[in-house]
């Protein structure tokens, strides 16, 4: 009992330690944690199918039998959005994980080598960041085919320039420290230095642009989608459910609601989450949030507190 | 280049060692035809280091001492010159070699707060070497850790610690357990302990000291904190943007000091003695900037005993001693 | 004796870790017209945060908890913040190590020095320019006319502290605080700074100059006075000639036993055993007690007052009881 007590205590202790780190990432984060849950589990507790139509109730508002609605077809709204989240969610994961892995891998290179191999590799990241997200998008699912793998393809080679131009920004930032120079004079060889030194350093903003950019993903399906370019019906998909949604806007005003609101909650969930991240990783704010609470004591610099003050009564 | 000390052969030795480095490469420059500014942050450097000696290489901003340092460690490609390590060019070093040659040769960093990687344990750190050398078995060179904390002073819980979690003192502990790990010759030490407070700078001079006593280590201090040279060094050579402009036993050097620029460097240093007082007049403005550095001898503009002759000849340096050389007008024997 | 600056019993205090942690303990000194006082002690033992709480600047984590600071007739400690901005830059100046502290990057150097001017000497703009200049000119900027439509970054970190000072001493102010401000920068260039902050105010002006400094031979070379301070405390204080010849307390002797010179054979300097003790977990008793080679029974219980001596030196030690 008293065990359980106490482990229940850590637990409130540590997230009111989270929520006191950033109260941004830790909502942003629950957000996405609660939505996650609920769209992974979907199978196990919704009554409905996405694709089952009840034949009694079409564009039945929300009642108890369907808790947010139904549509033209009488399908449940709210296991819709779940399942359609699944969708969602996998595109954004996908195209954010292919772009993270090879943009952070060329930006560390371009970043590290610098010179010819900067230009080799930056040159062509700049001409893909030059062209409209959307247009490319659009252009490569029209080509290739309307299939999810070539959406998460699509999205993804719109974020790999993004990704690869952060990180080739904070490799360069932390390839002329010190502690890079020392191990390079140890002997340590490139990819090392690359893996052990610098990546560990500069993957912070590279990680806040991630979340970001899951929000962006999850915007982007769902305009694919609406335009009839993403997630083909009978699936569910939150920018298809908007789309199919616009002509009963009279009747069924939460055909569209309902999506739409999915969709905000989910990019606000992820926008929070990168904006908290940027406080919680970026060493500047993090000694600012230092200075504020703890560990004065352990380390006796004062003195370096004192200027910073001095820094806030000349900018103030 | 005759300047041998005890008759022994240098350790490591500098000859015409140069570092250019190119400014304004971009297109813009180019198109303009600025073409090739370049700034001469090391110029035409000869220099020896001798086996179990301390070097001090002393100068202000902009001198180069850093430049130097990393040159004779090949962290950077010279412009022109070679650095012989027991008689072999090391920028002509193939990989097996020069993987040799890194193992004889470390350096400590300056800031104790930047020299470590902050997301690695201080016993990572220090395994680190170990680890890329492939020194014998994973659990032996965890017990050289817990002895390389014990030779500086730090125990064996600490290697458990991020560098962020110990003092400005400790964290240079670690850094000189690192560049002892793999037991080297020659250790270059930039600005060691400028950052340290004085009875933190205390303990690590004298830690270093005991280190080069029992491993009859080969130290080449770059330092511009002159009671630091007095004290730890045997021989120092004093650089003013990108040249050495006098090198001497530190004895000889304190006793009397030759270039002007040492003895404005030397009249400038406050002592902590009350009774002996700065010369407050001498220091003439500010050092020029590398990038346009004045014709002749470097100093002539700001040297109180500046002849006509000072801004046309560019001075080499000469013994005027036995193991004492000045680049200055003044003590040349005639003409050259 | 007369004094411009008179700190009474001041104590500061941190806020870390739900409570608060004093960084200044019941520190008590005089700075006299004409004089450099040398606030001297390794980091975190309070010399910043004294500078701090004498112009006001403290951190919102931070407070003055007892004592009092009074210039002249002015007790600093009660004064309203209007009142306090008006003091600072005229009555009262501050210089920083980093020189860019005091500095605008936005706006030329000529404008910032004309604008301090204006702001508390109600200047026409044409004499206030002229003065600027004339400030720069005393300050040793190189063609000061051409220079003065220059920004910030446009000058070395030598430069800049000129430029820094030159605002500082702009309206003649009776005390200068500096902090480290020749820290960042070259023994030449440092000993330039240094003679300048001497004959401009002190000798010329007769203001006094607190000079808070880690470097024991700035203060040997520039000071008149000294208070060395370990923990948050003042534990020796005197004149340079006896704290250097004859130091008293057994950190001070420490402390210029560890500097390295020529006549201590290498590896033989002075090691203080231990490491300074952090805020939260200063010893009781005399606070060097445990670092200290002469420690006593009574040293572990009492802390020592600040006491004179014969000679006018203060030390707070029982060893000279």
């Amino acid at each position: 009992m008293s065990a359980a007590h106490s482990w229940l205590g850590q637990l409130v202790a540590r997230l009111r330690g989270w929520y006191a780190a950033s109260r941004s990432a830790f909502v942003g984060g629950a957000i996405i944690l609660v939505l996650v849950i609920m769209t992974a589990t979907v199978s196990l507790y919704s009554p409905y199918k996405p694709e089952a139509m009840d034949f009694m109730a079409p564009l039945s508002g929300p009642t108890g039998a369907h808790l947010l609605g139904t549509d033209n077809f009488g399908r449940d709204i709210l296991t819709r959005v779940l399942y359609g989240y699944q969708i969602s969610l996998a595109v954004a994961l996908g195209s954010v994980g292919f772009g993270l892995a090879a943009g952070t891998t060329l930006g560390i290179l371009a970043g590290y080598f610098g010179g010819s191999v900067d230009n080799i590799i930056m040159r062509p990241m700049d001409v893909l960041m030059a062209f409209p997200a959307i247009v490319l998008v659009v252009a490569l699912t029209g080509f290739v085919g309307r299939e999810i793998s070539v959406m998460v393809l699509a999205v993804a080679v719109v974020y790999v320039p993004i990704f690869a131009r952060v990180m080739r920004g904070s490799t360069l930032e932390v390839v002329n420290e010190l502690y890079v120079e020392g191990a390079r004079a140890r002997g340590a060889s490139h990819l090392r230095l690359m893996l052990r030194h610098i990546l560990p350093n500069a993957i912070a903003p590279v990680l806040i642009q991630a979340s970001i950019l899951m929000g962006i993903a999850i915007l982007l399906e769902s305009a694919l989608s609406f335009i009839g370019l993403g997630t083909q019906p009978p699936d569910p998909s939150l920018g298809l459910m908007l789309s199919e949604g616009r002509s009963f806007m009279q009747q069924a005003p939460w055909m569209v609601m309902v999506p739409g609101l999915a969709i905000s909650i989910t990019v606000l969930g992820f926008n929070l989450l990168g904006n908290g991240l940027q406080d919680l990783l970026n060493p500047a704010s993090r000694s600012a949030a230092a200075n504020r609470s703890d560990d004065l004591g352990q380390r006796d610099e004062p003195v370096e507190r004192a200027s910073k003050v001095a820094q806030r009564t000349k900018e103030g | 280049m005759s300047s041998t000390t005890n008759g022994a052969q240098p350790l490591l030795r500098a000859v015409g060692l140069s570092k250019h480095f190119p400014l304004e490469s971009g297109l813009l420059a180019r198109l303009r035809g600025a073409g090739a500014r370049t700034i001469k942050a090391v110029e035409a450097v000869s220099l020896d280091v001798y086996a179990g000696q301390t070097l001090a290489i002393v100068g202000e901003s902009g001198s180069g001492k850093s430049t130097l340092g990393r040159l004779l460690l090949r962290l950077m490609q010279p412009t022109t010159g070679q650095v012989l390590y027991q008689g072999e060019n090391i920028f002509s070093m193939k990989r097996a070699r020069l993987r040799a040659f890194r193992r004889q040769a470390q350096i400590i960093l300056q800031d104790p707060y930047g020299s470590l990687n902050p997301r690695m344990r201080v016993g990572r750190i220090i395994r680190e070497p170990l680890d890329i050398y492939r020194e014998s078995t994973p659990a032996e060179r965890d017990k050289r850790v817990d002895e390389l904390l014990e030779r500086v002073g730090l125990n064996s819980a600490q290697a458990r610690a991020y560098p962020s979690e110990l003092s400005g003192g400790q964290r240079q502990r670690v850094g000189i357990a690192a560049a002892l790990a793999l037991s080297p010759q020659i250790i270059i030490a930039d600005e060691p302990t400028s950052s340290l407070d004085v009875s933190v700078q205390a303990q690590t001079l004298n830690l270093l000291a005991e280190l080069q006593q029992d491993f009859n280590l080969t130290y080449i201090f770059i330092t511009h904190d002159l009671g630091v040279v007095q004290h730890f060094s045997d021989r120092v050579a004093v650089m003013y943007l990108g040249k050495i402009v006098e090198e001497a036993p530190t004895d000889a050097l304190f006793a009397a000091p030759q270039h002007p620029y040492t003895q404005v460097l030397f009249s400038a240093i406050p002592l902590p003695d009350p009774s002996r007082r700065v010369n407050w007049d001498l220091p003439k403005g500010e050092p020029p900037s590398p990038l346009d550095p004045p014709s002749g001898c470097h100093f002539h503009p700001r040297c109180p005993k500046v002849m006509t002759e000072c801004s046309a000849i560019v001075p080499e340096l000469e013994e005027t001693a036995p193991g004492q050389r000045v680049a200055c007008l003044l003590y040349g024997d005639g003409e050259n | 004796m007369m004094s411009l600056l008179s700190v009474r019993h001041l104590t500061t205090e941190f806020y870390s870790g739900g409570r608060w942690l004093e960084a200044v303990s019941d520190v008590s000194f005089d700075l006299r017209p004409g004089e450099i006082l040398g606030l001297v002690g390794e980091s975190g033992c309070g010399k910043s945060t004294i500078a701090y709480s004498v112009m006001r600047l403290l951190a919102r984590n931070a407070r003055i908890s007892a004592g009092e600071v009074w210039l002249e007739d002015v007790n600093l400690t009660e004064a309203s913040e209007d009142a306090l901005q008006d003091l600072r830059g005229r009555r009262l100046s501050m210089i920083f190590q980093d020189p860019m502290t005091a500095l605008d990057s936005l706006f030329t150097v000529g404008h910032q020095v004309v604008e301090t001017l204006q702001e508390h000497l109600e200047l026409e703009p044409p004499a206030a320019r002229e003065r600027a200049l004339a400030l720069l000119r005393q300050v040793g900027i190189p063609a000061a006319e051409e220079r003065f439509g220059a920004y910030p970054y446009q000058f070395s970190g030598g430069m800049s502290q000129r430029i820094a000072l030159a605002i500082a001493i702009s309206c003649h102010p009776q005390v200068l605080i500096a902090d480290e401000p020749t820290t960042a920068l070259d023994v030449t260039i440092q000993a330039q700074i240094l003679h300048l902050i001497r004959r401009l105010l002190v000798e010329e002006q007769g203001a006094g100059v607190l000079l808070i400094t880690h470097d024991l031979g700035v203060v040997a070379q520039v000071c008149d006075r000294v208070a060395v301070m370990y923990a948050g405390k003042i534990v020796e204080f005197g004149t340079v000639d006896s704290i250097f010849g004859e130091p008293l307390h057994p950190y001070t002797q420490a402390l210029l036993n560890s500097l390295p010179s020529q006549g201590i054979q290498r590896g033989a300097l002075e090691n203080i055993r231990g490491r300074v003790p952090s805020l939260d977990d200063r010893p009781a008793g005399c606070r060097f007690h445990p670092r200290c080679p002469h420690a006593a029974a009574i040293c572990r219980e009492e802390a020592p007052p600040l006491l004179q001596r014969a000679n006018g030196q203060e030390v707070a030690c029982v060893l000279y009881d």
